[in-house]
């Protein structure tokens, strides 16, 4: 299990080159959040990659601060500033994303670690726990950062997947979007098993979750040149 | 002659008019128990992340 990693690491920076050079094309702030998203989604995955190699408490803080907390988030807010064109909200939200990411490294970054028994065979979400020392703010942080990012992302696509299924257009954009909110998903479905000491499926779902939206993303923006997601009008 | 512009709405089939409702439901049924457990780590009732 431990090549899904690398496997996931790859998909996942071709997606964000993919994203990224499709904004410098067209632009929309919503294609560089998720840019931004993915990278943060790929530096966790290639976070993986490294700790199943060898044990780096700075390589474990930024797979955790970047898995667990800022990935949905940002993702989530490319779908928000898609969802909500009028006014100042989304860019006023983006701010305080900003600011709450920034707050999240520094806590993370001063967090203390107990050096000991990484075993480099396992997975990092096995382990991690034992290792990074968070205090309550910081689960707080992660809290409410999944909460507003699998909202936004999952909640998004699902809305625009009904509203092309309602008006019965743009087949490609409606199956595209059902297609990124599975793959959105997917690491969110990962994180509950474990939560709930089922089992470690983490790595695996991070891996689904990126081929889905990938591929949810591609078929949504293959034939047509409006944006993603179905507006409410 | 100018190209005839192709209609954006899409014919009824068995995938969209059955497949596709149940796709969103299942989707809103899984969103929705990932926030139910976020919620219980969140009061502690399991291990929070």
């Amino acid at each position: 299990m431990t090549y899904i990693p690398y496997l996931s690491t790859l998909v996942t920076f071709a997606f964000t080159v993919a994203v990224y050079n499709r904004y410098r094309q067209r632009g929309g702030m919503h294609l560089l959040l998720w840019a931004v998203g993915l990278f943060f989604y790929g530096l966790g995955t290639l976070s993986e990659v490294v700790l199943g190699l060898t044990f780096s408490a700075i390589v474990l803080k930024i797979w955790y601060l970047t898995g667990a907390m800022l990935t949905a988030a940002w993702l989530g807010m490319g779908t928000v500033h898609l969802l909500i064109r009028k006014g100042n909200s989304a860019q006023n939200i983006t701010w305080v994303l900003a600011a709450v990411s920034g707050l999240a490294f520094i806590l993370v970054m001063l967090a203390p670690t107990l050096p000991g028994s990484y075993n480099t065979n396992l997975p990092a979400s096995e382990q991690y726990k034992g290792i990074l020392t968070r205090n309550g703010f910081i689960i707080l942080l992660t809290i409410l950062l999944n909460i507003y990012g699998t909202l936004t992302l999952v909640g998004g696509a699902i809305y625009s997947a009904f509203l092309f299924w309602r008006k019965k257009v743009l087949a490609n954009r409606m199956f595209g979007n059902i297609l990124i909110a599975a793959g959105a998903l997917s690491p969110a479905m990962g994180g509950t098993l474990l939560k709930a000491g089922l089992t470690d499926m983490l790595y695996l779902s991070e891996f689904i979750g990126a081929i889905l939206m990938y591929v949810g993303f591609v078929l949504a923006t293959s034939t047509a040149s409006e944006p993603v997601v179905a507006s409410a009008d | 002659m100018p190209e005839q512009p192709r209609s954006k709405k899409f014919s009824p089939s068995f995938v969209t008019e059955k497949l596709v409702p149940v796709l969103l439901m299942l989707l809103l049924i899984v969103l929705l128990t990932v926030f139910v457990v976020i919620g219980l780590s969140a009061f502690g009732v399991i291990p929070a992340t």
